[in-house]
């Protein structure tokens, strides 16, 4: 029995030991840049109290991994990793240098293109050199509009002079990113970037307080891409709760929501939220029956 | 008479009022007689195979074979550290896999173990060829025997599930509601270690019964309603008594974001490690008592 117990461990430990051994894998790659990370998340609290030492450290631990692991899927992250370090440390033109040799190398992948550029665009704003950042930003929104990072371009720009106080330039970035996601939602009809297009510009304006075509552009989401393809339950949802909350509280007009309900149900009669927005319009027209009674009118009933 | 029966008790009859003496009794007989644990340390072998099997699932040259399925089934964010700790608690622990161990491989051992238990305390030498043998013999009745045990787990255990979802629907933040929500989401690792031990205990003299008497599935099962109906508490306090080793783990396990966010997450590897060879003991010294019970209640009989 002895015996038999022991060669339980031997082969226990052993096939963990040869298995460890010959793997090759990506995992390995993936285990030390998670090391790696959480390091590099310690020095990012705050990176005016790491010592100089601490940076290279951590640097080098990336360096190594991107010569020992050249073909690893990790190795785009590893170099933004790099980039942002050099940005928490503050060497900021070493740190675009970084982001811009990712730009380069993966022109052809405009995700990773757009983010190496947006972070370009930040150590800018971190030097306080706010033109060329919002250079950067314009040259993404025009090369790169359907991207993710291209469609925020306009609003982040739009909140960069409101953060500087510049109210004109402010406005003229709304103005910009208005008519920028209008052009966006028209080529992009039918995929998903015409969509997030109209939902970027009801953000915008319901930042600016622009009630009345913010609901607008919310019927336009719910009614136009009603098939659920790029929409799923809860982005229907809550496009609904804003429509509901923006007429009700802020336009105090209970027709808007229900007129576009209702519409949306003349349109998609077997939609499966049929019976939630049936009885959002009934709920509505019970807040409107209340709001109608003149004042005292429900004295006699309490 | 094995001298630590002869400690434990006056006479047969009286065992039952002595559930915390005869889980001692037995604990003392698990290192008198290290052979007990062999049967368990086997299934423990096999358990820590399988989980090596899915640690390195992930990983070359495993890959090849486990990436497509992990792809499929789980998504490619399994396959990258340390993502891959969370896909081996869930698979390890799936239903389908310890089903299969427990009632396959379980069943044998467990029987194996209680030939053991019965030759120690008849202070018979152990021979395991003829041990073996005899089980195996009995094999289609203890595969019978591990399989309802398992499907009464697996039923109790779908019916929590359902309380779970139900309490996943309350939306309260304070006062009662939520505390019922919390009771039942936080506590769900006790509640299934509690299932478990009372489906053991129920079915406690199952498996002796169809070892040492020789009986089939079905009157093992009517025997064991009838011998239990007087020692049901005592049978059950037996089984709670070892899993309380289990606790600490568990809780361990239930704050398992420590691991990740906290240490390294292979302390999540280690806990599963430490949760199986506890689970050994814990399963010898509970099948000992058990056997211990079953032959004091059967000379009383």
């Amino acid at each position: 029995m002895k015996k038999t117990v022991l060669a339980f461990i031997i082969i226990l430990v052993g096939m963990f030991l040869f298995l460890s051994l010959i793997d090759t894998s990506d995992y390995v790659a993936g285990k030390k840049l998670w090391r790696g990370n959480k390091r590099f998340v310690e020095i990012a609290r705050d990176p005016n109290v790491v010592p100089k030492q601490e940076f290279e450290n951590l640097a080098d631990s990336y360096t190594t991994i991107l010569a020992d692991y050249p073909d690893s899927q990790f190795v785009p992250l590893i170099k933004f990793q790099i980039g942002k370090l050099l940005t928490l440390k503050g060497s900021y033109g070493e740190a675009r240098k970084s982001f811009a040799e990712i730009a380069e190398q993966y022109a052809g992948n405009s995700d990773m293109c757009t983010r190496a550029l947006l972070y370009v665009g930040m150590t800018y704003e971190k030097e306080a050199r706010g033109k060329e950042a919002i250079k950067i930003y314009k040259k993404i929104m025009s090369a790169y509009p359907r991207t993710d990072i291209g469609l925020r371009m306009p609003m982040l720009i739009m909140r960069y002079y409101k953060r500087a106080g510049d109210k004109g330039e402010a406005l003229k970035a709304y103005l910009d990113a208005v008519a920028f996601y209008t052009k966006i939602h028209e080529e992009n009809h039918d995929n998903v970037y015409g969509f997030r297009a109209l939902n970027i510009l009801s953000q915008a304006y319901l930042n600016q307080k622009n009630w009345e075509k913010a609901v607008d552009v919310l019927a336009r989401m719910l009614i136009e891409y009603s098939s659920l393809k790029f929409v799923d339950y809860r982005k229907v949802y809550n496009i609904i709760k804003t429509i509901n909350t923006v007429s009700l509280t802020h336009l105090k007009n209970y027709d808007r929501p229900k007129a576009i309900y209702t519409e949306f149900l003349e349109e998609n009669p077997q939609h499966p939220i049929k019976r939630v927005l049936s009885e959002m319009i009934v709920a509505i027209d019970e807040l409107k029956g209340n709001q109608d009674l003149p004042e005292g009118a429900t004295d006699n009933v309490r | 008479m094995n001298t630590t029966r002869k400690q434990v008790c006056m006479s047969n009859t009286e065992f039952r009022k002595h559930p915390i003496q005869l889980s001692r009794s037995a604990f003392n007989e698990l290192f008198q007689s290290p052979a007990i644990f062999f049967p368990f340390s086997v299934l423990a072998f096999v358990q820590l195979l399988i989980l090596e099997i899915f640690f390195f699932a992930p990983r070359f040259p495993l890959s090849g074979f486990f990436g497509p399925i992990i792809n499929k089934f789980a998504g490619s964010k399994y396959l990258i550290y340390p993502n891959n700790y969370i896909l081996l608690d869930r698979w390890f622990n799936h239903w389908s896999v310890q089903g299969i161990v427990f009632v396959f491989l379980g069943s044998f051992f467990i029987g194996v173990a209680i030939l053991i238990i019965n030759s120690i305390n008849n202070e018979g030498q152990i021979n395991l060829p003829a041990i073996y043998k005899e089980t195996w013999q009995r094999y289609v009745h203890l595969w019978c025997a591990a399989l309802t045990v398992f499907s009464v787990i697996f039923f109790f255990s779908f019916l929590y599930g359902l309380i779970y979802k139900r309490a996943l629907l309350i939306r309260s933040t304070s006062g009662g509601f939520f505390f019922i929500k919390q009771l039942v989401m936080q506590g769900a690792p006790l509640y299934q270690l509690l299932i478990a031990l009372f489906s053991l205990a129920v079915f406690a003299y199952i498996f002796p019964i169809i070892i040492l008497e020789k009986r089939g599935f079905f009157s093992a099962l009517v025997l064991n309603f009838k011998m239990l109906w007087s020692s049901f508490i005592c049978i059950l306090l037996v089984v709670i008594i070892p899993a309380l080793l289990y606790i600490p783990l568990l809780l361990l396990k239930i704050n398992g974001k420590l691991f990740v966010n906290v240490w390294a997450p292979e302390g999540w590897g280690m806990l599963m490690v430490c949760l199986i060879l506890v689970t050994m003991f814990i399963d010898a010294w509970q099948y000992t008592a058990i056997t211990t019970c079953y032959i004091l209640d059967r000379e009383s009989r």
